[in-house]
């Protein structure tokens, strides 16, 4: 039985195994879709900031002495109160000069990194996910020539996001967990029923081998118990050693 | 009277039972892949709908606060200029979203209405409006509902794919379990009854067998071990020095799948983890350096497989194998932590030399499993699936663990897998070496190529038929579709799956083609077809531009490559029997493998230059011409004679 048990969960292992690569990607693919959809909510607040700054420079205002933007910034933050904190940095600066900012302070090195990953995509807007508690997102802003003149940069809170995905993974471990117990109950049981088929034309096999009629019936042919016919056919039949 | 050991008359109840439990797992597999995907998508579309929601409030916010400051400015609110393009510009920007309403009581109405759709269908849509407020107006954006299943089919797309890869894993894990527990032990049984009935009883079980025919194996074994001891009492007795079972190509399968699993984990994301190390370290040209470790890893494969041959010889198989996956354990947790584009090519040149020993350890291993050319077909068709399993495989599961974990880790991964393959490799029985072995006989090194070449069939073969497949590959599949689908702003693991297309169709394209076993002639023409197919497929990058061109190429060329391969191999054997009859045939098989190798370092140049000077796109396509044109040589094989005697070979 114990043979019979360790064949049916190899077989049972790998649906549990098919299941939970599917259930592992699954839950990726939809932090990174809820990521975007969170990420891109906050754009738009971005994008409408970056045009208001755009605006001002166009307006002949230099970026270091404009004031204004301050209050810019602190008006964003206390709108969408998920936005940690803004940066204007300037983009000349290697270490990334801030101009202005507002709300948390936000870390040097947190400044440069998302600095360096926005230079190193070369693309308009940088998103990155990858801290647990808080995403950035990096605005090129153009002076009316076109020129990248700073980068703005938000720090976004992730716990709303966070909670979700917990929510999320929660639901998905109950269905992983269902689908497989389901599976288990319904092939183990039949898996062990064939086995014990199997066990049985193993069994007839032997019995032919020890020169014994086998309890068999049937009208399909065993492709063991014909190899056994045919050794006994022989002449040889097999005897086991107590019996000699 | 003979043992019938090989294939029964009719379906027996074993066949019947082994059809019915497939069947039953292939039924309970798919009804819970579908369940799981169906219940967490229901439940994602719930979780996400009101997060989009809650965007198109922020827009409708945004629009009106930049209305709001526009009246406030003093405009009037009838006379705003250029309302249009802004909204039109928010729509844009906004997939989501299938119109938007700008009202205010009694005056007039902007808005800007999706191209594909009508105010006639509210079901369509889902209404966000934030109501008009002293000068600011009321706004109205409406969602698309089908937005959100849009979304999700992505996953649903994924799904799919996981489904078809976890379930080649779980047919190789399913396999070996099959082999230890019931294919093994019948072998020894079906050995043991022909020894009984040719009376060869010296030889014994070395080591316990496991599974449902232990018991038959008892028996059996203590039946032989009574008849040679009565045979010692009474004649020259002799020693059971020999195992009854002999080793068998399958034997190897599993470490075979795992390490080439190791290699293939990186295809999908080698490419940009190189491109990460020359934007913060090379000076050279950035295509250039992307493709340096893809040629050294080409050439040095290429340069292993031609000499690796005698390393193997000297060191036996196991110590062979072992080396090399003791090579690339190192050379991949050494490209995990390399920092430079130069640490990359170096440690990429040792993986290759690893991987190049290790492959031709695991043929060199089928080869001396089968003892005649029936067998030998059987033990090369095991080689082919493991290694077909591993790249159908290895592309997504790497790109998904690169996604989630980050490159270094999936090179660490594949690492392990590496070192997984030794522990099923050290276990296996080593078969005998053969009196002629068939390494002797094909002879390492480029002896006797000068001669192949100088045939115009043979070097058209090579040049037209398996040049171009492997630049194609090389350059257009390994380096340019993970920098252009980068480009296109896919995934990572999105970007594994368009790698699982080519070698899906390239297996089933395989399978077919075995199956139906074409005439000679039909095979050249599959050539033709296959060659000019594989090219053909870049041009349609001159007129699209999207991902899913990019498919298409690649669908093409895993088409074309699948009518080609095994009946050009066909072809270019027959050419050799018949005009060449004193040339070993495995001489022109190694010309084909350095052929091979000469254009997959001739597609990463080409793909690097083109790519340079082009870009991604058009480089794609002048591969796809390149090889096209190529191609067009192979018609001239239809002109040769057909040796009549090998047609159904």
């Amino acid at each position: 039985m114990f043979q019979k048990l360790k064949m049916a969960s190899v077989v049972v292992g790998i649906l549990f195994f098919l299941l939970t690569l599917l259930a592992v990607l699954q839950y990726y693919r939809f932090q990174t879709l809820l990521f975007e959809v969170n990420s891109s909510r906050i754009s738009v607040t971005a994008q409408a900031l970056k045009s208001d700054i755009e605006r001002s420079l166009a307006l002949g205002l230099p970026l270091q002495s404009n004031a204004q933007l301050k209050i810019m910034l602190e008006s964003a933050i206390e709108k969408y109160p998920d936005i940690e904190s803004l940066q204007l940095v300037d983009t000349k600066a290697d270490l990334g000069k801030v101009f202005w900012e507002s709300g948390e302070q936000t870390s040097a090195a947190d400044t440069q990194h998302a600095v360096a990953g926005h230079r190193q995509i070369g693309k308009e807007m940088w998103f990155d996910a990858s801290s647990p508690s808080h995403f950035f997102q990096v605005w090129s802003i153009r002076d009316p020539l076109g020129h990248s003149v700073a980068d703005l940069i938000l720090r976004v809170d992730n716990d709303a996001a966070k909670l979700l995905l917990v929510d999320a993974r929660t639901h998905l471990l109950r269905y992983w967990l269902l689908l497989c117990l389901a599976s288990m109950l319904f092939l183990a049981p039949i898996l062990i029923y064939l086995f014990l088929s199997l066990d049985r034309l193993i069994g007839a096999a032997g019995a032919i081998l020890k020169g014994e009629t086998p309890n068999t019936s049937g009208d399909r042919s065993s492709e063991i118990c014909d190899l056994a016919t045919q050794v006994a056919q022989s002449g040889v039949t097999v005897q086991p050693q107590n019996q000699k | 009277m003979n043992v019938q050991t090989t294939q029964p008359l009719r379906r027996s109840v074993e066949s019947l039972l082994a059809r019915k439990s497939y069947i039953l797992f292939l039924v309970c597999s798919v009804c819970a892949v579908a369940l799981l995907t169906w219940l967490t998508l229901s439940h994602f579309e719930k979780i996400l709908l009101p997060q989009v929601l809650s965007k198109s409030n922020v827009i409708a916010s945004s629009v009106r606060s930049t209305v709001e400051d526009a009246v406030k400015l003093g405009i009037p609110y009838d006379s705003l200029v250029g309302m249009e393009d802004y909204l039109a510009d928010t729509l844009e920007e906004n997939p989501e979203i299938a119109y938007i309403k700008v009202q205010q009581d009694g005056a007039r109405e902007y808005a800007k209405l999706r191209a594909s759709y009508s105010l006639d269908h509210p079901e369509d849509v889902v209404l966000q409006q934030i109501e008009a407020k002293d000068n600011a107006p009321r706004v109205v954006v409406a969602v698309r509902a089908s937005y959100i299943q849009e979304k999700l089919q992505v996953i649903l797309g994924d799904a799919f794919v996981v489904s078809i890869v976890a379930m080649i894993a779980g047919l190789e894990i399913a396999l070996f379990f099959m082999v230890r527990w019931l294919m093994r032990p019948i072998d020894t049984w079906r050995a043991m009854i022909r020894g009984i009935e040719r009376g060869e009883l010296e030889r014994d079980l070395h080591q316990s067998e496991y599974g449902p025919f232990s018991e038959l194996l008892r028996l059996s074994n203590a039946k032989i071990a009574a008849l040679r001891e009565s045979f010692a009492q009474s004649s020259v007795a002799k020693q059971a020095t020999l195992a009854w079972y002999q080793p068998q190509a399958r034997d190897v399968r599993t470490a075979l799948f795992l390490f080439v699993f190791s290699e293939e984990l990186l295809r999908s994301f080698f490419t940009l983890y190189i491109k990460e190390m020359v934007d913060t370290s090379s000076r050279m040209s950035a295509e250039l350096a992307i493709s340096a470790p893809i040629m050294a890893y080409m050439l040095v494969a290429g340069v292993g497989t031609l000499f690796g041959g005698s390393l193997v010889e000297r060191l036996g198989l196991r110590r062979a194998f072992g080396l090399s996956v003791l090579i690339s354990t190192v050379s991949l947790c050494g490209l995990a932590v390399a920092h430079s584009v130069f640490e990359l090519v170096l440690w990429r040149s040792v993986s290759a030399f690893g991987y190049a020993v290790a492959t031709i350890a695991c043929q060199v291993y089928i080869a001396r499993t089968a003892f005649n050319e029936q067998g030998n077909m059987r033990a090369l068709s095991i080689f082919v699936a493991a290694v077909t399993a591993a790249c159908i495989c290895g592309a997504p599961v790497g790109a998904v663990i690169a996604d989630m974990l980050g490159k270094p880790v999936a090179l660490l991964f594949a690492a392990l897998m590496a070192l997984m393959s030794w522990l099923f490799f050290r276990k296996i029985v080593m078969p005998a070496v053969p009196a002629t072995d068939t390494l002797k006989q094909g002879a390492s090194g480029i002896s006797g190529f000068g001669a192949l070449l100088k045939n115009g069939n043979i070097l058209l073969s090579m040049v037209c038929g398996v040049l171009p497949g492997k630049l194609m590959m090389a350059g257009m599949l390994f380096y340019i579709t993970p920098l252009l689908l980068q480009k296109y702003e896919l995934s990572q693991a999105s970007i594994g799956q368009f790698f699982i297309l080519y070698y899906v169709l390239l297996a089933l394209g395989n399978a077919l083609i075995s199956r139906l076993n074409p005439g000679l002639h039909a095979k050249r023409r599959l050539v033709v077809a296959g060659a000019l197919l594989s090219g053909a497929g870049g041009l349609l990058m001159v007129w699209f531009n999207t991902p899913l061109a990019l498919a298409g190429v690649i669908l093409c060329f895993g088409l074309g490559q699948s009518m080609l391969l095994t009946p050009l191999m066909t072809v270019l054997l027959d050419i050799v029997s018949r005009e060449m009859p004193g040339v070993p045939s495995s001489r022109a098989l190694s010309l084909a493998r350095a052929f091979e190798r000469v254009g997959g370092i001739l597609g990463a140049v080409l793909a690097a230059l083109l790519s340079a000077s082009l870009g991604y796109r058009d480089a794609t396509a002048i591969l796809g011409l390149i090889v096209l044109i190529l191609g067009l040589g192979t018609v001239q094989l239809l002109r040769s004679p057909v040796k009549r005697a090998v047609i159904h070979a």
